[in-house]
């Protein structure tokens, strides 16, 4: 299972139950990559609202199953890093207002950065993808 | 002559039963007609699919004055397909329509002192917008300067069409308490910026005294910025409109304001996608300030550092060991390849980089 999440350069994921930003780049970015195995809870799903084939679940990280998608608009539990196969991370290279973070050391859990590119988003000047992989 | 006497008298007595039922029919169908009122109750009818009226003529009397409005008319001229009230109803966007800001606005709150936090939530982060401020008719408003000439309250339904499309122009109007001073800890120098309280990049008003405030450049970056960046990019990926609103607050006559409470609220969504209620601080770690003049020196302490054993996130430079803040503002372009993540503490940081120091540009210890 992969978690894939947004983060701020302070590591931020939400404020006040919501997302900090949205771009479309990588809506559809995270449906290329996962395919079927795409897997979210009912709120994020609005924003993937016309893509079909994305299972909805109820609590995160919603399946460990080998190669399936996580999509995490949420707290990240520390269990579900340790049975994470590796991270999808999109920086939005700028500070949101925060109250939920990312707080987990890849490095420290053994996860290698094995790539790292920019996207040019439709409100983000660049967002930079990071795959982390034990 | 007996026996046709009888079926005389029983030929009559079918005859009367039979006149007797048809009277009440009549009587019944005028009844039927009268109890049905509106269109609505006709649609009722027959969306109740009540159709089986006529047979139901043919039942004692009692049973036809039961109260069925519903029940459909024997009336051949009624409709036989389905009115247009099956189809959904048309959507209507009940904030269509202009609103009329009010010319002054003194919100009542209170927050805690500030303690390394640049902004809290207010009312459980919920804005203050009555349901009469909220519209996705798009408008700006900026409340006139008082008496001491300092800015007021800002008020806006940002939109893509208030979003400004050229380039930004400088500002010369100086708001009051600016007594600019340049510190090396504070990014950038100087301690004071014109802080929009509407931003630039929501509305287009940039040199307009009346959206100005001297603010730090912490409040600026910390307090301000990230909340307009949400609105912004919100407002660019949907095309929805969020009110948005701006107010400085002051103590008694001093010319610095303590702080700004900041209200977004996303419009077509209902605050599903933009919903805040914040009050940020207009402060500077490591300078002490009087607001009363915005007067300001550095603290004989020094700029704080951050506690050696709190977890934080932190960038440090592969080459050289130099250890920035997450949210430095020269690491953006740092090159992923020298780029070490770190999430942990200054301590454990140490421990495993013993040449480790503290990055000149941001200070993180």
């Amino acid at each position: 299972m992969y978690i894939v999440v947004c983060l701020d350069t302070m590591g931020g994921i939400l404020f006040n139950n919501r997302r900090q930003s949205r771009d479309s780049v990588i809506v559809n970015d995270v449906v290329n990559m996962a395919g079927e195995k795409l897997y979210m809870s009912a709120y994020s799903k609005k924003l993937f609202k016309d893509v079909d084939g994305i299972t909805v679940g109820e609590e995160f990280p919603f399946t460990y199953d080998e190669g399936a998608y996580c999509f995490a608009e949420c707290e990240i539990p520390e269990e579900a890093v340790d049975k994470a196969e590796g991270f999808v991370i999109y920086h939005w290279n700028k500070l949101y207002p925060q109250d939920v973070s990312f707080d987990i050391s890849l490095v420290k859990n053994n996860f290698k950065l094995e790539s790292s590119e920019d996207l040019v988003g439709t409100s983000h000047d660049k967002i930079t993808k990071e795959i982390w992989k034990k | 002559m007996k026996k046709m006497k009888l079926r005389f008298i029983t030929l009559l007595a079918v005859l009367c039963v039979l006149f007797t039922a048809c009277t009440d029919n009549a009587v019944t169908t005028t009844d039927n007609i009268t109890d049905v009122v509106t269109s609505a109750d006709i649609t009722a009818d027959v969306t109740n699919g009540e159709t089986n009226a006529p047979a139901e003529d043919t039942q004692e009397p009692q049973e036809t004055q039961e109260p069925q409005e519903t029940e459909k008319p024997k009336d051949t001229t009624a409709p036989t397909t389905k009115p247009a009230e099956t189809e959904p109803p048309v959507q209507t966007n009940p904030y269509d329509r202009p609103i009329t800001p009010a010319k002054t606005y003194k919100p009542v709150f209170s927050v805690p002192a500030y303690t390394n936090k640049a902004y809290v939530a207010v009312n459980g982060n919920e804005p203050f917008f009555t349901e009469d401020e909220k519209t996705t008719v798009a408008f700006e408003f900026y409340g006139e300067l008082d008496s001491l000439k300092r800015c007021t309250y800002t008020f806006a339904c940002v939109g893509e069409e208030t979003m400004p499309t050229g380039s930004r122009g400088s500002i010369s109007h100086k708001p009051t308490g600016w007594v600019q001073n340049k510190y090396d800890f504070v990014e950038s120098q100087n301690l004071y910026n014109r802080c929009h309280l509407i931003a630039w990049q929501l509305t287009g008003e940039n040199n307009n005294k009346q959206n100005l405030l001297t603010g730090t450049r912490y409040l600026n970056v910390q307090g301000m910025i990230p909340f307009e960046d949400m609105v912004g990019d919100y407002v660019t990926e949907t095309g929805n409109h969020v009110m948005y609103r701006v107010t400085p607050i002051f103590t008694g006559n001093n010319l610095l304001a303590d702080g700004v409470l900041i209200e977004g609220w996303s419009v077509e969504d209902e605050g599903d996608g933009i919903c805040f209620n914040v009050y940020s601080y207009n402060v500077q770690p490591g300078v002490i300030i009087d607001y009363a003049t915005g007067e300001n020196r550095a603290d004989p302490n020094g700029p704080p550092k951050a506690d050696p054993n709190a977890s934080a996130s932190y960038v440090i430079n592969k080459g050289n060991h130099k250890v920035h803040k997450a949210d430095c503002g020269n690491i953006k372009d740092m090159n992923p390849d020298n780029r070490i993540d770190f999430v942990g503490t200054i301590a454990e940081i140490l421990a495993q980089y013993p040449d480790a120091s503290s990055a000149g540009c941001c200070h993180p210890y």
